[in-house]
């Protein structure tokens, strides 16, 4: 029977807790349904009819809700209540606070591994955000540093590009002349080795490429922090120098540097004029001392009419503003009046910013650089590995949806709005998300000195810009940021569940769209994120240890090199090598003119029967007898230089295989006794050599011609015997110091100097390595997380499934099996991804290993195992329990 | 039948002209609007009692209650002087569209037209 009292009581409760009506609405309301009602009665209506058909008329709850939201605030401005609903508001946020430190305390395993995971995923984007900001900062300290620009000439015909850092001396007083926009023009030119110092009783050698010769404008160009009397004339006179403040300490120790002397290579005496600052860490080239241009070339200074002859970096100060591409325009008219047709066809010249230099390097840049491919490919591990975290977040918070579906539906009942659990389950995300920003943030602190020595450098707080209160600015609002974006979805699934719905459990239905199929696809991308990450870093090692392991075509162990830096040392190497073989712990010495691994120069050759203007690019080296026998170099035809044919100095060469094929010759034997053409210079090919790497295998295998010329070495290098390295040692230092007393030795390792060719492949590899376990880790969190869940929810279903006869091998494999299915199709899509990705980096380098299909199943089976090991424990456990245990809690 | 479109833009004119002759409750203004549109207004009433709300905090309406026999009392609207200003706006609005459409659909739209384009 139809009760139109109680139907409007029970219509009424529905508004009686929503903030949006007040007391006085709900009567408003209620008066208009009873007019309604009785005006329809009066029409012949019944009561149920007439009240169904004016609550129809009346609109739905959530329409009436909506409407009302829209003057909520006009009516709280209206009746001076704004105050009392912001109080009423932050009340609410403590509440949600409050429950969210209840929520966290008693689900430890959820907290742990969300904050934890997220805290992880903040350290790795911080940190890489630290090196990104060391990486871009470089160059950045000269005063003037956006108007500095390098001059770089190209080469480039349809067979190569050579982009070349290096330009010859005219460049600069050509360029004076012919560009008056040019603020200042300077140059300047490394030592290449290491540069023996003398004062007093100290001796010291510089390390290599620290003495640098410079125009005296390098002041004008660069903020170098110069002291002295004028730093416009500080390099202007030959044999002046200045010295960085750490180098002038360890000549000069307390005593003032100005005006006294050093004695460069036992030669040349310099007078110090200036001194600056040490230059820091995060500049692309680095001295410690400057010595005026006109030193160069044994004072006689640069060869300002030579455009052939390339050691010069030439740099420009250009007006503030200036658009550097007008004057690049003027180019090519340029080297149409200075350079020769014949020399120009390839050649091209640009300028390039100062600060692009560190992470775009050109050949011949002086010191190993930056790349913006590994910046480029940190940033995206990083950000992928927050990606996982925050994954881990929505998983987890939709997974748990249903144990609090509870708490919610009684929100919902006694009033809340859906803005409301929104704000909730935000408040909740941020906080978290603040709580692991802070751990994360600590966690980047105890690991940025790991990190530093890893990549071997040193951040500086200037490097990140803004002072304090920007950091921490920016952290907070990072961290408001990413809670919303991981707490969005779940606020929004939890807040459109009705009542009903939430009370019967969300998490059980699994259709499209749903949170468990969203799960599911998270877990795919966390998983193939992972197995892309194992993929590159089994790649990434391979080439490495594929360039360190294999056959160089030379053998580096056991070998000992030997700087010669003056004539007096390069005349003692002959009875040096001679008194070390007759020791026995050494078995062969070599002179050289270039140390392998440090590359060559190069020179064009052709043959006498080609025209003039063929030519072949080769590069060169001068080297002395037992050569081949100290590096193990093959002969494959002909012979090597002898002292029984004293006639080699001046017309024999060797060549290696690869020259062979230059030439055109089909065979090796082919190669014996023909002339080759240098200048207008003729040798008579000797012998032919099996080609072997002397520069780092990131570089193609290069023809090489070599000459027997030992006075010209700047290399002694010394091959020992088996397992008496040490040996060795302590007994060419002897030697050495009687012959040379006044040239310390210094001394370096074959091997070691190869291995360091490859390390910035090293370092990529470990940070790769790291991320990568990093990643793995935080998606097993995850999947642990969701596991402990999943078990949780379906309690009852293993119960009966026991109490039916399923064993708990079964229910294991039930478990898994999901899992296992979800990161198989992880796999199948990562393999294409990681091969493409893995294929376009090794295209970097001409010698590489292959991507071996068992890579890919490895990384897969490896994924599955590693998964399964994280959900396995709680399978496992979930195996073992009694059903009546799981049972009785019905 | 009216669209919901037209409707929600009519509305504000609508309450403020029925308000016009004299106080009124939410029924009465619902049951007036239904009766001079001839059962072609379909509003729901939902968008009544909030737009009654947001014209009494403009100041162009004023609210007081009456008890009634049973139930809860009744919440009556008049006009303010404001409100009637706020009508006369309203209504020489409506009129300037009143007009312009009638010029369009009684075919006297294009001779304006092309004596103004003569003139100039």
């Amino acid at each position: 029977m139809f009760d139109l009292e109680k139907a409007i009581a029970t219509w009424r409760h529905q508004f009686i807790y929503n903030r949006l009506f007040d007391n006085r609405d709900v009567d408003e309301l209620e008066r208009h349904v009873r007019d309604h009602v009785e005006f329809l009665i009066g029409r012949g209506s019944s009561e149920e009819d007439a009240f169904r058909h004016t609550i129809n008329e009346l609109g739905e709850y959530s329409e009436t809700e909506s409407e009302y939201r829209k003057v909520f605030w006009s009516k709280l401005r209206y009746q001076n209540h704004i105050t009392e609903e912001v109080f009423w508001n932050l009340s609410m946020l403590k509440n949600y606070l409050k429950v969210t430190v209840r929520t966290l305390a008693r689900n430890r395993t959820y907290s742990i591994i969300n904050i934890a995971g997220l805290a992880v995923g903040i350290a790795c984007c911080l940190l890489t955000f630290l090196i990104v900001r060391h990486e871009m900062s470089y160059d950045r300290y000269h005063e003037r540093a956006d108007d500095i620009y390098r001059l770089n000439v190209n080469w480039q015909s349809p067979e190569f590009v050579f982009e070349n850092a290096i330009t010859s001396a005219p460049f600069a007083p050509a360029f004076e002349e012919a560009f008056p926009a040019i603020e200042a023009i300077t140059r300047i030119t490394a030592s290449g080795e290491k540069v023996l110092l003398r004062n007093g009783d100290t001796r010291l050698y510089t390390d290599n490429n620290r003495f640098v010769y410079a125009d005296p404008s390098i002041f004008e160009v660069f903020s170098l922090g110069f002291e002295g009397a004028d730093s416009a004339t500080a390099l202007a006179a030959p044999y002046t120098m200045v010295l960085t403040r750490s180098m002038a300490k360890n000549i000069f120790g307390d005593q003032s540097p100005m005006g006294q002397t050093v004695r460069v290579d036992d030669t040349y005496d310099y007078e110090v004029t200036g001194l600056i600052d040490d230059v820091p860490d995060n500049s692309h080239m680095h001295f410690d001392i400057l010595v005026s241009m006109a030193s160069f070339n044994g004072g006689s200074g640069p060869t300002n009419q030579n455009w052939d002859n390339n050691p010069y970096f030439t740099y420009l100060l250009l007006p503030q503003h200036y658009d550097h591409t007008l004057l690049e325009a003027q180019f090519p008219d340029f080297l149409e009046r200075n350079i020769e047709e014949d020399n120009r066809e390839w050649m091209s010249i640009l300028l390039q910013p100062l600060t692009e230099i560190h992470l775009n390097p050109k050949g011949n840049d002086l010191e190993p650089s930056g790349s913006e491919t590994y910046v480029t490919i940190l940033w995206i591990i990083a950000l992928a590995i927050l990606t996982i975290a925050c994954f881990n977040f929505v998983n987890l918070a939709t997974a748990r949806s249903m144990t609090r579906s509870k708490e919610i539906s009684m929100r919902k009942v006694v009033g809340a709005a859906r803005s409301q659990i929104r704000v909730q389950f935000l408040t909740e995300s941020v906080l978290i998300s603040f709580l692991a920003t802070v751990i994360g943030s600590m966690l980047t602190i105890a690991v940025l000195p790991v990190v530093e020595s890893m990549l071997n450098i040193t951040i500086t707080p200037g490097e990140i810009g803004g002072g304090l209160g920007v950091v921490i600015l920016s952290l907070v609002s990072g961290a408001m940021i990413l809670g919303i974006v991981a707490g969005l979805y779940p606020a929004f699934i939890m807040a459109r569940m009705s009542p009903l719905r939430l009370v019967k459990g969300p998490g059980k239905s699994s259709s499209r769209g749903s949170p468990n199929s969203l799960r599911s696809v998270l877990v795919v991308f966390q998983f193939a994120v992972s197995v892309i990450l194992i993929i590159a870093t089994i790649v990434v090692f391979r080439q490495i240890n594929y360039m360190t392991s294999t056959d160089l075509g030379l053998n580096t162990s056991q070998v000992i090199a030997i700087p010669l830096r003056s004539e007096s040392t390069r005349a003692s190497a002959p009875v040096m090598k001679d008194e070390l073989v007759r020791l026995g712990s050494v078995q062969h010495a070599a002179v050289a003119l270039r140390k392998p691994g440090t590359g060559a120069w190069g020179s064009e050759y052709s043959l006498p029967e080609w025209d003039d203007n063929d030519r072949v690019s080769m590069k060169f080296n001068s080297i002395g007898y037992d050569y081949l026998e100290t590096l193990e170099i093959d002969l494959l035809s002909g012979r090597f230089f002898s002292e029984d044919f004293p006639s080699d100095v001046e017309s024999g060469v060797l060549i290696n295989l690869e020259a062979v094929t230059e030439f055109g010759w089909q065979t090796t034997d082919e190669a014996i006794g023909k002339e080759i053409k240098r200048g207008g210079l003729f040798r008579t090919v000797l012998g032919v050599t099996n080609n072997y790497h002397f520069q780092s295998m990131s570089v193609e295998m290069q023809p090489m011609v070599m000459y027997l010329a030992p006075e010209t070495s700047n290399y002694l290098l010394i091959k020992t015997a088996d397992g008496r390295t040490q040996e060795a040692v302590s007994e060419l230092v002897p030697i050495w110091n009687r012959l040379n007393p006044e040239w310390p030795i210094s001394y370096s390792f074959l091997d070691r100097d190869y291995e360091a060719l490859y390390e910035k492949e090293a370092r990529f590899s470990q940070m790769f390595s790291a991320l990568t376990l990093l990643a793995l880790f935080i998606a097993c969190m995850g999947l642990f997380g969701l596991a402990s869940f999943s078990l949780e929810s379906r309690t009852n279903e293993l119960g009966i499934r026991k109490a039916l006869g399923a064993t708990g091998g079964n229910i294991a494999l039930l478990l898994t099996t999901d899992i296992a299915r979800l990161i198989l199709i992880a796999n199948f899509i990562a393999w294409p991804i990681a091969y493409y990705g893995a294929n376009q980096w090794l295209q970097n380098y001409p010698f590489r290993t292959d991507i071996e299909y068992w890579i890919f199943g490895m990384a897969g089976i490896g994924a599955v195992l590693i998964a399964l090991a994280s959900t396995g424990w709680q399978a496992w456990q979930a195996s073992r329990t009694n059903p009546v245990d799981s049972l009785r809690r019905e | 039948m009216l669209s919901k479109r037209l409707i929600s833009a009519a509305l504000r004119p609508l309450i403020l002209s029925l308000l016009a002759d004299g106080p009124k409750y939410g029924f009465q203004i619902t049951y007036s609007a239904k009766i001079l549109a001839d059962n072609q207004v379909n509003w729901s009433n939902s968008k009544l009692y909030p737009l009654l709300h947001k014209l009494e905090h403009e100041g162009l309406v004023e609210a007081f209650w009456r008890p009634s026999k049973s139930g809860p009392d009744r919440k009556y609207y008049r006009l303010t002087s404001d409100g009637f200003g706020a009508l006369e706006t309203e209504k020489s609005e409506w009129r300037e569209v009143q007009r312009i459409f009638s010029l369009l659909w009684d075919g006297s739209a294009d001779s304006i037209l092309v004596d103004h384009l003569a003139k100039s």
